[in-house]
């Protein structure tokens, strides 16, 4: 992500085209080029939806799932096609959502949703089915409405967290399932600032914290994921700041900011840095203006 | 103020650079709206009026933006600011192209409730409540104060207090709600209860 998208999408571009134009009109049977073709699509889309171009991700992620549906008539029964069916749908949900199309974005992850809960009712112990369900039920929170609908997404935070923890009883040193934990510890403080449980959120959002610094320190990272570690501080200093702990509020938003900045300034075609900035400032403006009507 | 100006930059960039996501206008105008109140507040009455229009001429057409602009010109604790009739124009535009979202009924329903028209703004809330699965209290406060002044005052009370139950539940620290919760606790004659 960002420091080579650009070359990639190119190139992947490149290869999708002679696929599309050249070679699927001819050898349109061919299980091995419709296959790849999908694959490239889904490569194409993940690096659309990462520079900000939604609609080319959402055409990129249809035409996926055509091809895939299209393999799934002929192996009813790969797992593998499934899975790829269901990461499909789910990345055209955040794509949906990202552009405010919330129906649209929930109807995508109920269709991912739908296909691994069959998957996981086939293979009930998978550790990487579960943590693919739970990041597609977190997501599906994401366009959902917390004051209408409190209870059912509290019941998906719930269940987001007994999936990432039974994945990792069976491997607890996979750095991508802690990584999954840390992001449902972090939504569902959100979710408990955002209904009022201040001191519920304060303890789901520091523990989400620990996991992400103890995983930020150990290994060297993709930049990327500077955006996770910033969002769990930013996190924190919102529930600090509603604690009315202003001071480790300024702390946490001054962690989160610096790390936003230079995001924002080492890949400026990738938007999310900089909504995450902007989103942070906010907070932190919110702040001062409510430390200063204190004093 | 400095940082809302930083803000609003970052909004600009956004706004100009991934104009397919209709969020970065709607965020741009909040910023640009939250500067002129924040401006107002510091007695820096001459700066607000360079943000001010900027946000009335940001994407007429773009419905998130109105609603935004609409929100502001009926909840704005500034009285020089609010103007109904110009929320009721922008919030109705909105309905009638985005009949289902709910949250532009609720729009519609506080700038019809400011300009008078009390009957209308139940009709609108009512809508609004039923598209966002019983709705929450911005809509609530609002339907206690309509019902009141149409002079229903069983109706009136009863919607009071499911969004004081509501509060209570869920503690807010949204400044807007808390002003429409001291307009109907004054409205209604009852004590505060908020703290």
């Amino acid at each position: 992500l960002g420091d080579d998208s650009t070359p990639r999408l190119g190139a992947h571009t490149s290869r999708k085209d002679v696929l599309e134009e050249e070679l699927l009109p001819e050898e349109g049977s061919d299980l091995g080029l419709r296959r790849e073709a999908a694959q490239l699509y889904g490569k194409v889309a993940s690096i659309h939806f990462s520079l900000g171009h939604w609609r080319k991700a959402i055409e990129a992620r249809d035409r996926q799932v055509d091809l895939l549906s299209g393999l799934l008539e002929e192996e009813a029964n790969s797992q593998e096609l499934r899975r790829q069916l269901a990461d499909a749908h789910c990345y055209r949900g955040h794509a949906f959502r990202d552009v405010r199309k919330l129906s649209e974005g929930r109807a995508a992850y109920d269709q991912a949703i739908n296909l691994l809960e069959q998957l996981l009712r086939e293979s009930p112990g998978d550790p990487k089915l579960q943590v693919m369900l739970s990041n597609t039920l977190l997501n599906k929170t994401t366009v959902l409405s917390f004051s209408t609908g409190a209870a059912g997404v509290e019941r998906l935070y719930q269940r987001t967290l007994e999936l990432d923890e039974a994945a990792l009883a069976t491997e607890p040193q996979n750095a991508l399932f802690q990584e999954e934990r840390a992001l449902a510890l972090h939504d569902q403080g959100l979710f408990f600032l955002a209904v009022g449980r201040a001191n519920e959120a304060l303890a789901k959002l520091r523990a989400a914290l620990e996991v992400r610094k103890a995983l930020h320190g150990s290994r060297p990272r993709a930049r990327a994921y500077d955006r996770y570690l910033a969002g769990n501080y930013a996190a924190l200093g919102q529930g600090q700041s509603a604690a009315g702990k202003t001071k480790e509020a300024e702390q946490s938003f001054a962690e989160a900011l610096s790390l936003l900045e230079k995001g924002t300034n080492d890949f400026p075609e990738v938007p999310y840095f900089r909504i995450a900035w902007v989103d942070t400032l906010s907070h932190y403006a919110h702040l001062l203006v409510i430390t200063a009507l204190v004093r | 103020v400095e940082v809302r100006r930083r803000i609003i930059h970052h909004c600009e960039v956004l706004y100009a650079n991934f104009p397919e996501a209709p969020q970065h206008g709607a965020r741009l105008v909040r910023n640009y709206l939250s500067l002129v109140a924040l401006l107002w507040q510091r007695n820096q009455q001459s700066k607000a009026a360079e943000p001010f229009p900027k946000a009335l001429a940001l994407a007429p057409d773009d419905a998130a933006v109105n609603n935004e602009v609409a929100w502001f010109l009926v909840t704005v604790p500034e009285p020089r600011f609010r103007d109904s009739a110009e929320a009721v124009r922008r919030a109705r535009k909105d309905v009638t192209a985005s009949p289902e979202e709910g949250n532009y009924w609720n729009t519609l329903g506080v700038a019809r409730y400011r300009a008078g028209d009390h009957k209308g703004a139940v009709a609108d809330l009512e809508k609004s409540v039923l598209l966002q699965q019983g709705g929450d209290s911005f809509d609530w406060f609002i339907l206690a104060m309509a019902n009141w002044r149409l002079g229903d005052h069983v109706k009136a009370r009863r919607w009071y207090h499911k969004a004081e139950n509501w509060l209570r539940q869920h503690p807010s620290q949204n400044a807007t709600l808390r002003l429409l919760r001291g307009e109907a606790e004054g409205l209604l004659g009852i004590a505060s209860k908020g703290n």
